[in-house]
């Protein structure tokens, strides 16, 4: 039998575990009132990555010890507690490995757009966005082709969706959102058409226009001259500028396309069923032999 | 069907109160009240038929679930017992509270599909296994207020908070946890991101895992416990309503 010092036993101590997790409650507690963009400062804080840490270390050795002793007969084997801390802590130990080692795209995409991503292009075919009859969002859909770094097709006529992520390796592509982009379309007298999109500048008479945005009928420049004087205007459609003609306005749809390398993505998948095991074996035990409520 | 289910619960209401007033041990009514968790969930079953999917996907239809849960338990439990009184009566009251909610304007009740992000069999799972574990939350917070106010019978409300946390826990663990957690790795491709809504939940299974984990402690008085399992029971109450309406959150379009 192991003769445990003091500090082992306050290290496998469950009232160090209490401590620990009244710790780990109360703090994250606080950090639902920050925004939610200072989030990963807060869980990167070493603060919280001690405690952590302390949990992960209290739960392995109490396992260990746990285990320890059911396997020479100081205690009884209850193999659905022991899958219990055991799935917990292969979860925290993958999410820790997942966190440090994981990578992440984000893209907006529109028909026809590469993006470069790593070891790989992804390409979009086709995005559609499809509404209710009520025209709310019932669904939005990419087509996509992976193409391998000298532009060959790997893997063509991919479908991603909402909740339906493709795997690629150890890369999963997520259909994460859409946007709209409001555009005008400007004509010149022998009808060619340009498309202008929040952002994109003409050169006209010596001068830049920069389109900002479309508001019902009228779409606003920022116009900057040879020295560099800025103003701004709006034009109706319908109207010139500078002999061009504001036609209408135009919206593109751009797919949200994310994108995210996890090495340790399964084992997060098996810790998680480890878990559910652990307590369906626990405590469907324990409702037979428990008297009612 | 959920407005006959609301009134179905007052007389029954009513009959227990009057018998806790006499504190009397009068007959069994619990097994009465499957009747209104059936209504509701034929509601459910219509609104899901309506939508093209199941409906769990709002606030309200949410509601509609969780009160129809803590009606099954109260019913079931009604059937295998006749201890009754104190815990049954809190218990469908706060089913009878929820049901007033869905009348509320704060939850709209509009028959809608879901949006993309809600269309996963994986939100169903979660939806439904976390709301059936919180339901025996219930029970556990009516016997922990009712061991607070009864000078005897604690034993028995102990035994009671303690029981009920036993079989909620790992049904909530499931649903809000495990599944919530596959769930949101196929939605946001992150198995938890610490959204408010996740924190909250995370929070209330702590509470509740320290419940089980002290419940063999002589430290753990009838009190203390009581107290712990009122605090878990709010806790949860917070995650479902007040992430929702006080926190920026990515469930907030589930309202």
């Amino acid at each position: 039998m192991i003769k445990e010092n003091k500090l082992f036993k306050i290290l496998t101590s469950v009232k160090l575990a209490i401590i620990l997790l009244i710790s780990l409650g109360l703090l994250a507690a606080i950090s639902t009132l920050m925004p939610l963009g200072q989030l990963e400062n807060f869980f990167s804080s070493a603060l919280f990555i001690t405690l952590m840490f302390l949990f992960f270390i209290n739960l392995s050795l109490c396992t260990i010890k746990r285990i320890y002793r059911e396997l020479v007969g100081i205690i009884e084997i209850k193999v659905g507690v022991d899958l219990i801390h055991t799935g917990l802590m292969l979860l925290i130990l993958s999410s820790t490995i997942n966190a440090i080692t994981q990578e992440e795209y984000d893209t907006l995409m529109n028909n026809g757009d590469v993006e470069y991503i790593e070891n790989f292009y992804l390409k979009l075919d086709e995005f559609n966005y499809y509404t209710y009859s009520d025209g709310k969002a019932a669904d939005w859909v990419s087509h996509i082709t992976i193409l391998d770094l000298n532009g060959a097709e790997i893997v063509k006529e991919v479908v991603i969706e909402v909740n339906k992520p493709y795997r690629f390796g150890d890369y999963r592509i997520f259909q994460k959102s859409f946007t709209k982009l409001d555009g005008v379309k400007l004509s010149d007298k022998d009808g060619k058409e340009i498309t202008l999109y929040p952002n994109y500048e003409i050169f006209i008479s010596n001068m830049i226009y920069q389109f900002l945005n479309v508001d019902g009928l009228s779409a606003m420049f920022k116009i900057t001259d040879e020295e560099n004087n800025i103003q701004y205007s709006e034009y109706k459609l319908g109207s010139e500028i500078e002999g061009l003609k504001l036609v209408d306005r135009e919206t593109k749809l751009l797919s949200g396309i994310y994108v995210k390398k996890e090495p340790v993505y399964v084992v997060q998948y098996i810790s998680l069923l480890i878990l559910l095991l652990g307590f369906s074996i626990t405590y469907i035990d324990k409702f037979r032999n428990m008297e009612v409520l | 069907m959920i407005f006959i289910s609301t009134v179905l619960l007052i007389p029954y209401l009513v009959y227990e109160i009057i018998n806790i007033i006499r504190d009397k041990n009068s007959k069994n009514l619990a097994p009465l009240l499957l009747v209104p968790a059936c209504l509701l969930l034929i509601e459910l079953i219509i609104r899901s038929w309506e939508i093209k999917f199941p409906a769990r996907t709002n606030t309200y239809e949410a509601l509609l679930f969780f009160s129809s849960s803590i009606l099954f338990i109260l019913g079931i439990r009604g059937l295998k017992t006749a201890n009754q009184g104190v815990v049954s009566f809190g218990s469908a009251m706060i089913s009878f509270i929820f049901l007033l909610l869905t009348s509320s304007p704060l939850i709209p009740s509009e028959v809608n599909p879901p949006i993309p992000a809600l269309q996963s069999n994986w939100l169903l799972i979660h939806v439904t296994f976390s709301f059936i574990g919180e339901a025996f939350f219930v029970v556990s917070f009516i016997s922990a207020i009712a061991l607070l106010l009864t000078k005897t019978k604690s034993e028995y409300y102990r035994k009671l908070i303690i029981n009920s946390i036993t079989i909620g826990y790992p049904i909530y663990t499931a649903g809000a946890i495990i599944f919530g957690s596959i769930w949101a790795s196929y939605a946001w491709g992150s198995f938890w991101s610490w959204d408010p809504k996740e924190t909250w939940a995370l929070i209330t299974w702590i509470i509740y895992t320290i419940i089980l984990h002290s419940k063999g402690s002589k430290k753990l008085t009838d009190i203390k416990l009581a107290w712990i399992a009122i605090i878990g029971y709010l806790v949860s109450f917070f995650t479902f309503f007040g992430v929702n309406y006080l926190l920026n959150s990515l469930h907030s379009y589930t309202g």
